[in-house]
């Protein structure tokens, strides 16, 4: 009962990864609006997708969005010198990015399966869109090896300098690119094994149609970006 | 004929390229004035060694092509989408310079031409686009009073610095590339110490 | 009529002065379990992928010679369509996903061949039922056992009614359960009828298995067997894995001196899961001992809280703060490409905190040269082969100055010449240092070791393997594999 659940959930409740890219491209022109109102819609919004994707994800971006709301309230509080006038350039700045990083990381987290059949539907090259969608699950890594290659650095008593900033460069670059290099290789033997250079018609595990709620979602963008221009 | 492997390998290499740049472009945003300046020049440290590797490692025609246009694909998401053309515009460039893909110094001097095109685009949108189009078509990075401030500040002499400093940090960038990728990418040609 | 024949006269990958294979030539009839072995580097991997088709399209080479799939050269296949009749399992399983949910990546395969969606998803559930693994179906990869992995990448084999399997050392990333498991999967898929390849240095979980057995050396075969053929002699005389463990024996009798480190009421947890709690052990000098323990029970954690990369404050003599055990204890990762960073084989070794003089110009170049990598000192280390790099790794250990030092699985994948070298390097370089070894490889273990702390789930005990308490370890591993 609750496996038919998860996966109707799955086929129907979440948006298609067009839609989302094209939230992205209209939140961009929407988060610098001068109206709060549409700012704080959009960014309800956002947090929104993000949850009917990941609980665990939205909950963490909300509290990192509090903490740098915070910081914002503090530096404006205080804020006469250069220093905290950068820094609260640059929390400002994250805060109005932050409905587009959302709904980037709806994106990212979305089913390599699915970005891959969206890029189909576009017509986009098949070796072109393998290497995109390989390229977001790096993306999703690079983190995670990051902090394994500072473990080794740890280790063999090696740390990060700003005095030495070549050598620190290396000392993360190498090992990562290396990696990244290594994996992408198996991973491309594994996919051509799974035949994805076959040039006849491919199909989809999912239900890739665009759903209604692909539309609600795209008025409802179109129509925010149609008031804060009509507003401005 | 360039393989899927060779797609993924320039992907890949540009992607983690792209984000350790947007990294330190962030932190470089802190630097206030300095940036107007500098913009692009300290990502291109890091994008430089990616994009070396990459055309050595493949040496196929169309890389630099493909390595930018995933750039500005990246750019894109991350809400800069008015990169495509101005990526698309540094691949080609970058790609006429290249040749073979044979030479290493030509190589990072293709980079660094194609990184200059990048590193100019604040400057060339300002210029191009005034306040409006720069609310327009980068909301994402500026607000409208953003933007008056930044047209503002592209004076003449302002320009002139950016373009020397930009051409210096290109060039150093392109020739960093090249050296990272000769020390830990290329056959070792080093003398041992031991006996 | 067989399904595969292999005729190889050369093959020589593109820019190699010398060719990987040469006059190969054998038949494969269908339903059988072909085992192929031999020293890394011998071959193997290539011949499976000049048999998988992988060569010369995907690795560029020169190939004289022909593979026939039913009767129909491997490369008039149309471009994709191979993936229906043969499906492979590379070493590494996380390397080889593209997707990030587990049924995405076993429908793939589907999606890409143009099976229609509602029997792609009747085929990818069945898989997963085939594979008793349908309760992983939506989830992450990521959050996934090794050989949860691997039952994944095989369940996506499954979705086509493939004839051929190909496993690329399978047992390489499994624990001592994992290889009892995968055991137990190529049984089920043998009685389905299924032709299967491996590619493997374990011999001992294909004892009952295979019907042929090929044993490579410079790229070509130098002897065979046929089923149940293959005697513990024969791997003694051939230098490959023991095909049983009842013959081995300890081989380390240096007694060990007195106590010089301990560690009390040890506690290692993950996020909020304890995995270990109030583990005590002492150390003696020239002590050389094995850390064993069941699937998950958190072995290589522990092995991070005793050097000080996790753990906070411990009652560990070598250090009570993660700053001091990191001070004082040499941690080598199980992935050793984290912890190599120089532009030379030679630099890499050089860079291990001591003042370059020549004396330690002498003794850089005495171990390089006895990591049989003398003639690789001038090369990039990310580069060496897997062995290689554990080589240098261990190295890199020796030449710290730390004062214990913890090895994580050093000889995963190796064949029995290297695991043999390493267990001699080991052996010798260790004196003088309580040396731990985090491994499931009984032959190192009862190489190298004088002791062995053995954890499961309901406690742990230290036993000595220089008496009779050695029988304990060997029936541990037989009964791990039943």
């Amino acid at each position: 009962m609750s496996r038919s659940f998860s996966r109707r959930k799955d086929q129907e409740g979440y948006l298609h990864p067009l839609t989302l890219f094209a939230l992205t491209i209209l939140f961009t022109f929407l988060v610098f609006t001068r109206n709060p109102w549409l700012y704080g819609i959009t960014c309800a919004a956002s947090f929104l997708i993000l949850l009917s994707r990941s609980a665990r994800t939205c909950i963490k971006n909300l509290v990192f969005y509090a903490g740098i709301f915070g910081v914002a309230v503090l530096l404006a509080h205080i804020s006469s010198g250069f220093t905290t006038g950068a820094f609260l350039g640059l929390a400002i700045l994250i805060l109005q990015l932050f409905p587009i990083m959302n709904i980037g990381r709806a994106l990212v987290m979305t089913s390599s399966t699915k970005i891959f059949t969206a890029m189909r539907q576009l017509h986009l090259p098949i070796s072109l869109s393998v290497g995109l969608v390989t390229a977001l699950r790096f993306l999703d890594e690079i983190l995670l090896r990051l902090k394994e290659i500072k473990a080794g650095m740890k280790i063999r008593g090696f740390h990060a300098s700003l005095l030495h900033p070549v050598r620190t460069f290396e000392l993360y670059f190498v090992p990562l690119v290396y990696k990244c290099l290594h994996v992408s290789e198996t991973l491309v033997s594994s996919i051509i094994a799974k035949g994805i250079e076959y040039e006849g018609e491919k199909t989809s595990y999912y239900d890739m149609r665009f759903k209604f709620a692909d539309g609600i979602s795209l008025f409802a963008g179109v129509a925010l970006l149609g008031v804060a221009l009509w507003t401005s | 004929m360039m393989k899927l492997k060779n797609v993924v390998q320039i992907a890949v290499l540009a992607v983690i390229g792209c984000v350790v740049a947007f990294g330190i472009s962030m932190l470089t945003g802190l630097l206030g004035m300095a940036s107007l300046y500098i913009s692009a020049g300290f990502a291109a440290f890091v994008i430089g060694p990616t994009f070396v590797i990459a055309a050595r490692k493949v040496q196929k025609r169309g890389t630099a092509l493909l390595f930018w246009a995933v750039l500005g694909l990246v750019y894109a998401i991350l809400g800069y989408g008015i990169m495509i053309p101005i990526t698309l515009i540094a691949g080609i460039v970058c790609e006429l310079i290249i040749g073979k893909y044979d030479n290493s110094k030509r190589i990072a001097i293709a980079f660094s031409v194609a990184m200059f095109i990048d590193s100019m685009h604040s400057i060339l949108l300002t210029k191009i686009l005034g306040v409006e189009g720069l609310v327009k078509y980068m909301s994402s990075t500026f607000s409208p009073e953003q933007a008056a401030q930044m047209v503002a500040a592209y004076t003449n002499e302002v320009i002139l610095i950016a373009v020397a400093v930009n051409v210096v940090l290109c060039l150093l960038a392109g020739f960093f590339g090249a050296f990272i990728n000769n020390k830990f990418f290329e056959k070792s040609t080093q003398q041992s110490k031991l006996k | 009529m067989d399904i595969m024949k292999v005729n190889i006269e050369r093959f020589t990958y593109q820019g190699a002065e010398k060719s990987s294979l040469h006059a190969i030539h054998f038949a494969i009839a269908p339903g059988k379990l072909v085992v192929l072995t031999g020293n890394s580097g011998c071959g193997k991997t290539t011949l499976t992928r000049v048999m998988n088709g992988l060569i010369p399209d995907q690795y560029e080479g020169t190939l004289d010679g022909k593979v026939t799939l039913l009767d129909q050269n491997l490369h008039d296949f149309k471009t994709g369509t191979l993936a229906k009749v043969i499906g492979n399992v590379f070493q590494n399983p996380s390397d080889q996903f593209f997707t990030r949910k587990a049924e995405d990546e076993v429908a793939l395969v589907g999606e890409n061949l143009g099976m229609p969606q509602a029997e792609l998803r009747k085929r990818v559930k069945k898989a997963f039922e085939y594979m008793s693994i349908a309760h992983l179906m939506d989830k992450n990869l990521n959050e996934l056992s090794g050989g949860e992995k691997q039952r994944v990448a095989i369940a996506s084999t499954l979705v086509y009614d493939t004839k051929i399997i190909f496993f690329d050392e399978p047992s390489a990333s499994l624990d001592q359960e994992g290889i009892r498991d995968l055991q137990g999967i190529l049984k089920l898929l043998k009685a389905s009828g299924r032709t299967i390849i491996i590619a493997e240095h374990r011999l001992y979980f294909l004892e009952d298995l295979y019907d042929k057995l090929y044993v490579m050396k410079d790229g070509t075969f130098i002897k065979e067997f046929d089923a149940g053929e293959l005697k513990s002699s024969d791997c003694k005389d051939l230098g490959l894995r023991a095909i049983d463990f009842s013959a081995l024996v300890p081989h380390n009798t240096t007694k060990t001196g007195e106590r010089v480190f301990s560690a009390k009421d040890v506690h290692v947890s993950v996020g909020k899961k304890e995995l270990i709690s109030n583990l005590s052990f002492d150390l003696h000098s020239d002590e050389i001992m094995g850390i064993v323990g069941t699937n998950g029970i958190g072995k290589s954690s522990l092995g991070r809280v005793l050097c000080g990369l996790a753990g906070k404050k411990q009652d560990i003599s070598w250090g009570k703060t993660q700053r001091e055990r990191l001070k004082n204890s040499y941690y080598m990762m199980q992935d050793v490409d984290y912890q190599l960073f120089f532009d030379t084989v030679e630099n890499e070794a050089l860079a291990n905190g001591k003042k370059i003089s020549d004396a330690y110009l002498a003794e850089v170049s005495w171990i390089i040269k006895h990591i049989d990598l003398w003639n690789k000192r001038s090369e990039h280390p990310q580069n060496l082969s897997g062995g290689q790099k554990q080589r240098l790794a261990l190295a890199n250990a020796f030449l710290s100055e730390k004062q214990i030092l913890i090895l994580d699985e050093p000889t995963s994948g190796l064949d029995y010449m290297h695991m043999d070298k390493i267990a001699e390097l080991i052996f010798e370089l260790a004196k003088g240092r309580p040396t731990l070894i985090i491994t499931h490889d009984i032959e190192l273990l009862l190489k190298v070791c004088q002791t062995v702390l053995l954890i499961k789930q309901d406690g742990y005990e230290k036993l000595d393997l220089q008496t009779a308490e050695y029988h304990k370890l060997i029936s541990y591993f037989e009964q791990m594999m039943k």
